[in-house]
């Protein structure tokens, strides 16, 4: 019996790190939105403070009312436009996040830094469905090669708060 | 590169400790009551103390921060890097990196780290009242003041965005902003030019504690003997 006991150990760690190592289940966005078919109008249209703001911002139904004057054929029911565009916010699910401590700003790195949003977000202009979790998975490796590379400030408290 | 540095008046301050409260708002640190006041847990990154000075009667109200040392005594001990002088004089605090060994509260000389000995909370009604720009410290980290070094961060930003240079008003901490009796004075030490380098070479100019050779760059004013 006893020679079994290691490998049983292992099989139960393996399966026990294995099942928490799993990326979690990618989240249901409140509406199948395309961004491959909205991609000429650009990032910032719809994410308004991307270039000029600390927060790129989600965009609400005031911002698809702007060129939308009915329901889209597709991607959205009649009446959850009707919902949208009468006063109900949309809830979109948040994919990409950094923590308390980082304090970051799009237009420190779009304007100033003159970096692509795909730099951070991945290629938003090929896809056809909304993403269920962060496109590109970031770290503070991310930042720091890139500050690296580009002769970007290394100091600590310039991007920690 | 700006060395930044601060100059207060003790002849002008009042004492009234309204740099107190706008650090408090500005910085999101949470209230204090008796309780914790009476265990010395006060959570506050300024504060007046009671100060001998030559030529003065009783003992003066002065006001208290960290005091971005040139030779912080705090940063040598941090096993972490942590705490770290950043190129710009100010002596930084990385929340993320602390472990909250203590040793920088323990070495420094101004007793003005502070540690987080619980979650901080805020009445709900304040929830909504967050300093966006500043982080909330979770428990077992040491805070302490940073010349509100957020706000040099969205200073340069802003300039930066105008396309132009940033102009000794851009950048102003919080408890100097709200100071009613104009007593304090912020800008940079390496500027000749600056009302800072100018108040600080004058005759009225001394530091905290200087003989310990911390070498401040807070820099107190008051008349002589
Ligand atoms: S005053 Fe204290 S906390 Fe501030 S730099 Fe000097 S030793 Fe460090
Ligand atoms: S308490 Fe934090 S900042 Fe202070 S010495 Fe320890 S690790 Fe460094």
């Amino acid at each position: 019996m006893q020679r079994y006991a290691f490998p049983v150990i292992v099989a139960v760690v393996v399966a026990v790190v294995w099942v928490f190592a799993l990326p979690p289940a990618p989240l249901a966005q409140p509406i199948a939105f395309n961004h491959a078919k909205h991609a000429t109008v650009g990032c910032v249209l719809c994410h308004q403070g991307a270039a000029a703001g600390a927060r790129a911002g989600i965009p609400q139904a005031d911002t698809c009312t702007r060129c939308h004057a009915t329901a889209p054929g597709r991607g959205i029911s009649e009446a959850a436009w009707t919902d949208i565009t009468s006063g109900k916010p949309i809830a979109w699910l948040r994919v990409t996040r950094l923590p308390d401590h980082v304090a970051f700003s799009h237009r420190r790195h779009t304007g100033a830094g003159q970096l692509a949003c795909a730099s951070c977000h991945g290629d938003m202009t090929q896809r056809t469905a909304p993403p269920g979790r962060a496109p590109v998975r970031l770290v503070m490796d991310t930042c720091l090669s890139c500050h690296k590379r580009e002769g970007a400030s290394e100091d600590c408290a310039g991007c920690h708060r | 590169m700006a060395r930044w540095g601060l100059v207060i008046d003790l002849d002008r301050c009042t004492g009234c400790q309204a740099c107190v409260v706008a650090c408090k708002h500005e910085n999101n640190l949470p209230f204090s009551t008796p309780e914790t006041a009476d265990v010395g847990r006060m959570m506050t990154w300024i504060g007046l103390v009671n100060a001998e000075l030559p030529g003065r009667p009783g003992p003066s109200a002065l006001p208290l921060m960290c005091q971005q040392c040139d030779r912080p005594p705090c940063t040598d001990v941090c096993p972490t890097s942590a705490t770290y002088l950043n190129p710009e004089g100010i002596v930084a605090q990385i929340y993320p990196r602390c472990i909250g060994c203590r040793y920088c509260t323990n070495a420094c000389p101004y007793a003005v780290k502070i540690f987080n000995w619980t979650t901080p909370e805020w009445p709900e009604s304040m929830a909504e009242m967050h300093n966006p720009d500043v982080s909330q410290r979770p428990k077992g980290v040491v805070e302490k003041c940073t010349f509100c070094h957020h706000r040099l961060i969205t200073a340069r930003e802003k300039a930066r965005a105008a396309g132009r240079d940033l102009a000794p008003e851009d950048y102003v901490p919080a408890c100097v902003q709200i100071c009613p009796a104009e007593a304090m004075v912020f800008g940079d030490l390496s500027d000749p030019h600056s009302d800072v380098a100018a108040l600080a070479g004058g005759p009225r100019a001394f530091r905290w504690m200087e003989e310990l050779g911390t070498q401040p760059k807070v820099i107190y004013l008051r008349e002589g003997e």
